[in-house]
């Protein structure tokens, strides 16, 4: 009987460690911000992380201008089955030219889960920006999280 | 003088109807098993071979109606789905605007364009962003 309980005991002691990693898995989001001077009609982005935080895509949403107003385009089925180790985002606009942004507009939200015990390192990159005459926009991208971090 | 009884006043059947309904009340007449087998068989033939003859014709129909339903098939479009548009849609997959590179600006060039229908502009994008490595099937 005194060995049962020393197992109980043993056992009890050692479940913690073998809780499953998702109890430490947090969540963020991400702004994508592009600042463009002239108008432009199509975006596209990619994102992943830099570091070793095992972060995966959880969700993607448009951003605030009426003129890109539906979800945009990335792989929704990577994402859906929890393997969106990075992301692709874009989407275009057949809206007027004095209707499409300009200046700095945020164009999508990316939402993260992470369960490394840092923080994802992002890596942001414009891939292209352009205007409704598909002519290159002199676009930046940036990006901004609620923890404060910005690129 | 006899009394008149109540037989005086009813009215009388002309004489020829008298006897077409003697003639009618006749016994019924008594089919034996023996015939009623014999009734059963017969009837029983006559259609077994009507059965046959329509047997005869039922693979034919059946023959040219999946015909006509391949057919149909074959020469009716079907309206792609977005779910196949991915691998099924290499008419618009392209460097439209020769950048170097297919991306979004591709489709917008092809959105803009009014050849292609949504399905085909989605597919297009879907192409675009997704992280399959090029030929893998998902």
């Amino acid at each position: 009987m005194n060995i049962a309980r020393l197992i109980v005991v043993v056992v009890a002691a050692l479940l913690p460690l073998a809780a499953p990693a998702q109890g430490n898995l947090r969540f963020t989001s991400v702004d994508v911000y592009i600042d463009s001077a002239t108008p432009f009609a199509a975006w596209q982005f990619e994102l992943s992380d830099r570091g070793n935080s095992a972060m995966l895509v959880v969700g993607v949403e448009n951003g605030a201008s009426p003129a890109f107003d539906r979800a945009p385009y990335y792989d929704r089925q990577a994402v859906q089955t929890g393997t969106a180790d990075r992301i692709v985002v874009a989407d275009y606009s057949l809206a007027q030219a004095g209707d499409l942004p300009a200046g700095r507009v945020r164009i999508a939200t990316v939402h993260l889960a992470f369960s490394g015990a840092t923080e994802p390192d992002i890596e942001l990159r414009l891939v292209t920006a352009v205007d409704a005459d598909g002519r290159v926009a002199d676009a930046a991208i940036s990006f901004e999280s609620p923890a404060g971090s910005a690129q | 003088m006899e009394r008149p009884t109540d037989n005086d006043n009813e009215p009388q059947l002309p004489a020829t109807l008298i006897e077409a309904l003697k003639a009618e009340d006749q016994p019924t007449a008594l089919i034996t098993s023996r015939a009623d087998r014999a009734l059963e068989a017969q009837a029983a033939a006559h259609f077994a071979a009507r059965r046959s003859t329509a047997r005869d014709w039922r693979p034919a129909w059946y023959a040219a109606a999946a015909a006509a339903a391949v057919a149909l098939l074959l020469v009716v479009p079907r309206e792609p789905s977005i779910n196949e548009g991915i691998g099924a849609q290499d008419v618009f997959y392209a460097d439209v605007d020769a950048s170097g590179r297919i991306d979004i600006a591709d489709v917008l060039a092809v959105a803009r364009s009014g050849r292609a229908t949504q399905p085909d502009i989605d597919a297009f994008a879907a192409r675009v962003v997704t992280l399959s490595p090029p030929g893998t099937a998902r």
